[in-house]
């Protein structure tokens, strides 16, 4: 076959705007996947993803169609994580292909993320066809959001397919699409092997799988490889297609998409972008790679138990495996004993790992605030970065510090506009544009640092505008800020684990709202408990808790001995989630309250 | 030092916010019963026990024939030289028939279940005893069993119930005079009265307070008495002596080295009748669990803990204790004096709190 009945494409689009559910319809379409097995979004296969409703690794499913031209052709889907933590996925994915749905939600319009993953793709140099789905919705004003595509992204929408996954309706037409709007791959069969590591990830049963792109030549089981940048050379054990289900076949050739197995044991030896070659006949000019990603949000994990330890150890050990882009490193607390500090490409990736390994691994877990790396030049020129505010040395020895800043794009209707900027000027923001993509829309472009985005940004910008408003960010440096520690002491105990790096301007109210709300999520003891919250040695706020005065205890004779050991063996279990610190008990809520502090009024 | 403990499960009516085991239907099986409390004490090995203790229940509900056949063949499996001797019993059923079983065991105290004295709360609690049944039965019970010491129970901070209801309570009580006074805070044994607002703080200063005045000695966190008349078998449920409990739902307590284990009865009459001498539950404690259930419960008894007899029997263990010790001594919730571990009058109105704290840096 050669590849011009090949078509390689990616569906790209806004959260919520129907990504998963136009390939599920695809994928009925061309039955790749028999009817019975069909469940919805069938391309997001773990459970926290369907449970989320978002992709996070990509995933590939070959379809077959047979066209109104009368031709069959294969139709490579290569989907797309659709979330701003995983741009970097999104990047990869649309790298191995030749054109891309944009799909838009023809009642909201252009969102963020329409917008952030559309310029990837025209800097990819991708096809790029407009779908506009959920046409059936009374809302849905096809004209309007054709005009914003063409205003804001820059292509021609007035072809755009007109579709409504849940309805099924234009699947046949976004086919008939791909194939005559998408071009056919190039390549040469008859050049050296040349092909490109899409993404990678460890199957129980496969061992490591590696997604490619092949670009010139061929992939045989019992090929010798070689991965160009490691150089290291391995014999392929077996190569297939997904159907979704991983099929094996004979060879993948120039053009096509497919995996490759070849006795790999570590997920962490597999470079993404990495371009995988014959080592007796490489090829001359191996695919540029991606820049490695580098977490960008860090939190401290603890477990409750502190025999847990190494259980954690063994889990983190095990999603690495599975997602690399994770880091973890031990670290210990005063207050929290023995964990780890966790690296994430984002809060949302954070909260997935999190999820999981309580989840999946049955473990129960404190975590602290999420933190981003600061850069902290010293006096004597020594410049450190860290990720733990712990680790921030003492002031004097501090010449000045960065931290990491991000180009974030709001699109929002004009209504909201001044709320937003309010929220974002008290996020230290810094305005870089406005301007209005339709009488009643507007996009927003600001500089911000990533730590005010970490803290609570989303759901307060969800709420100042209704949910209207669509974010995106990319990272865009560091920046010299005036930052200092803020500490909260309980009965003049440091709990490091509280520590916090701030604004200098926010530090007194910041400090005054972290006492109060460590206040509201710290329930009565029997003793009083002093809360306090301080730069250096400076206290900026301070409150107590007061002890409860009475409980008076109940009878106890013959009977009631073992009740009350059970009940206060269920009292203590209770406060599996407790951390003890200076005879205070601290409830898990106590360690995120820092990400609900308010913007200061 | 040891106790026997005989559970009479019977009762006329069960009161709302009781959470003991008794039946209200079962006064048939009565004699069935007795024959296999008897039954059960011929399985256990002490012949021989120092205290004993007829509760319930309501003991002065049964047929007074029953039980003095039951309590003639008890004394004679067990003797009847008890350093002390309870029987329990409630105004209603106290009659002279009754108090006459009491005479002739030579019972040498009568428990009675007053709780309240007011008409209104007697009902709201449901007690089928008016106000006036306690002042008269008290007053026969002075006059036929003289050489038997009078405990009277109480229990105050009742939801719903005001201060000065409860307080009139205690004036008729010390009015009456009995050696022994038990005042207990309302507990939720049962879901009874769990949602009326309390309309007052807890009155356990007040209480004390009073029957301190009346020349009672507190000593235990719901225990009153005239100088020696402190009930010796309930001091063996703090200090965890062994004890052995006959008769459904009936727990008893063996002491070994190194733990200790509790086993109970089944809290089913017909159940239990059918097969005596079985367990329905075992509770085994040992090592440092066995030492903080002597601490905790030990602190109940405001003479305190005796640290140099733990020390012996536990050594370090006892460390593991130290510093949450320390630090509700300096909270002022307990004190030493000498080698005993005392519970304040501030603790003692966070005794919950203390055992929580303490219990919890167990391993
Ligand atoms: S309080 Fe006494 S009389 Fe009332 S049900 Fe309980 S045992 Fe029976």
């Amino acid at each position: 076959m050669g590849n011009e009945n090949i078509r390689n494409f990616s569906i790209i689009a806004h959260i919520d705007h129907g990504k998963s559910t136009i390939a599920d319809r695809l994928i009925e379409f061309t039955a790749a996947v028999d009817k019975r097995q069909m469940r919805d979004q069938i391309l997001d296969s773990m459970d926290i993803e369907r449970e989320r409703g978002i992709t996070v690794k990509a995933q590939t499913i070959r379809l077959n169609y047979k066209a109104d031209d009368g031709n069959s052709y294969v139709l490579n889907l290569i989907d797309t994580p659709g979330h701003v933590d995983f741009t970097y996925e999104v990047s990869r994915s649309l790298a191995a292909c030749e054109g891309a749905l944009l799909v838009v939600d023809a009642a909201q319009g252009v969102e963020a993320q329409t917008i952030a993953n559309a310029y990837m793709a025209v800097d990819q140099e991708l096809d790029l066809i407009p779908v506009l789905n959920k046409i059936d919705l009374p809302s849905a004003d096809p004209d309007k959001v054709k005009a914003e595509i063409e205003d804001i992204i820059g292509i021609d929408a007035a072809d755009a397919v007109l579709a409504s996954a849940k309805e099924n309706i234009g699947t046949k037409e976004i086919l008939e699409a791909i194939v005559k709007k998408i071009p056919a791959p190039v390549g040469d069969v008859a050049k050296p092997l040349k092909a490109m590591i899409v993404d990678s990830w460890y199957d129980s049963y496969l061992g490591v799988v590696v997604l490619l792109r092949v670009i010139d030549g061929e992939l045989k089981a019992g090929d010798k490889i070689q991965f160009m940048s490691s150089k290291a050379e391995r014999i392929v054990d077996a190569v297939g297609y997904f159907t979704p289900k991983p099929a094996k076949s004979d060879v993948i050739r120039a053009g096509e998409v497919g995996f490759m197995t070849a006795s790999i044991k570590d997920i962490r030896e597999i470079d993404i972008g990495d371009t995988v070659t014959n080592p007796r006949k490489p090829t001359e000019i191996p695919f540029p790679g991606f820049k490695k990603v580098k977490p960008v949000v860090f939190c401290g994990m603890y477990p409750v138990e502190s025999g847990d330890y190494e259980d954690l150890r063994d889990a983190l050990e095990k999603l690495s495996l599975n997602d690399s882009s994770i880091t973890y490193e031990a670290e210990s607390s005063a207050a929290l004993g023995f964990g780890f500090r966790i690296g994430f490409l984002g809060l949302l990736h954070m909260e997935i790992i999190q999820e999981r390994l309580e989840r999946e691994f049955d473990l129960d877990l404190v975590s602290t605030a999420p933190t981003v790396v600061y850069r902290i030049t010293k006096r004597n020129g020594e410049v450190i970065e860290i990720d733990n505010p712990a680790g921030m040395p003492d002031p004097t020895e501090i010449d000045f510090i960065e931290e990491p800043v991000i180009a974030a794009t709001v699109i929002l209707p004009e209504e909201y506009i001044g709320g937003v900027i309010q929220l974002l000027i008290s996020r230290r923001g810094t305005q870089r544009n406005i301007k209005f993509i339709s009488k009643t829309r507007a996009i927003l472009e600001y500089t911000l640092p990533l730590a005010e985005v970490v803290m609570d940004f989303y759901d307060k910008l969800k709420s100042v505008s209704r949910g209207y408003a669509s974010f995106d960010y990319e990272m865009d440096g560091y920046a010299r800020g005036e930052l200092v520690k803020l500490d909260i002491l309980l009965n003049k105990d440091k709990v490091d684990a509280l520590s916090i790096i701030v604004h200098k301007d926010q530090a007194f109210y910041k400090g005054r709202d972290l006492a109060d709300k460590l206040k509201d999520v710290i329930h009565r003891q029997m003793f009083d408990i002093a809360i306090q919250a301080a730069v250096g040695n400076k206290i900026l706020a301070r409150t107590t808790v007061k002890a409860f005065r009475k409980n008076v205890t109940a009878k106890c004779y013959g009977g009631d001995i073992t009740r009350k050991r059970k009940l206060l063996e269920k009292q203590k279990a209770g406060k599996k989630r407790m951390k003890n610190v200076g005879n205070v008990e601290i409830p898990q809520e106590a360690f995120l309250a820092v990400l609900k502090l308010g913007d200061g009024k | 030092m040891s106790g026997l403990y005989v559970h009479v499960p019977f009762c006329k009516n069960k009161c709302g916010y009781c959470g003991f085991y008794s039946a209200t239907d079962a006064y048939d099986l009565t004699e069935r019963y007795f024959d296999a409390v008897l039954k059960d004490l011929s399985a256990r090995k002490r012949k021989k026990y120092e205290t004993l203790y007829i509760g319930g229940g309501t003991p002065s509900s049964v047929s007074p024939v029953l039980l003095s056949v039951f309590l003639d063949r008890l004394f004679s499996a067990v003797g009847s030289d008890f350093t002390e001797s309870t029987i329990e019993a409630n105004p209603e059923s106290l009659t002279a028939d009754f108090l006459s079983v009491v005479k002739d065991f030579g019972f040498s105290r009568l428990s009675v279940g007053c709780q309240s004295t007011d008409e209104s709360v007697l009902k709201l609690l449901g007690r089928i005893h008016g106000r006036n049944d306690i002042f008269r039965t008290a007053e026969s019970a002075r006059r036929l069993c003289p050489d038997t010491a009078l405990n009277l129970d109480m229990i105050f901070d009742i939801p719903s119930v005001e201060n000065s209801v409860q307080m009139k309570t205690l004036e008729d009580i010390v009015s009456i005079s009995p050696e022994h006074v038990s005042a207990y805070s309302y507990s939720f044994d049962t879901e009874y009265l769990k949602n009326a607002e309390p309309c007052c703080e807890s009155a356990f200063i007040e209480v004390k307070r009073s029957l301190e005045a009346a020349g009672y000695l507190k000593y235990e966190i719901s225990n009153f008495a005239r100088k020696g008349y402190e009930s010796r078998h309930n001091i063996g449920y703090w200090m965890l002596n062994d004890y052995d409990g006959l008769g459904s739902a009936a727990w008893s307590l063996e002491n070994y080295d190194g733990g200790r284990v509790l086993r109970g009865k089944v809290s089913d009459v017909a159940a239990y009748i059918t097969d005596p001498t079985a367990y329905a539950e075992t509770d085994r404690t040992e090592g440092v669990h066995a030492l903080a259930q002597e601490l905790v419960f030990g602190l109940r008894m405001l003479d305190g803990v005796d640290f140099s007899s733990l020390k012996y029997r536990y050594g370090d263990m006892l460390n593991i204790f130290n510093e949450r010790i320390e630090k509700l001594v300096s909270e002022g919730m307990l004190t030493w004096q000498m080698e005993k571990l005392k519970i304040t009058e501030k603790g003692e109105l966070l005794l919950d709190s203390v055992q929580e704290f303490l219990w919890d840096c167990l391993p």
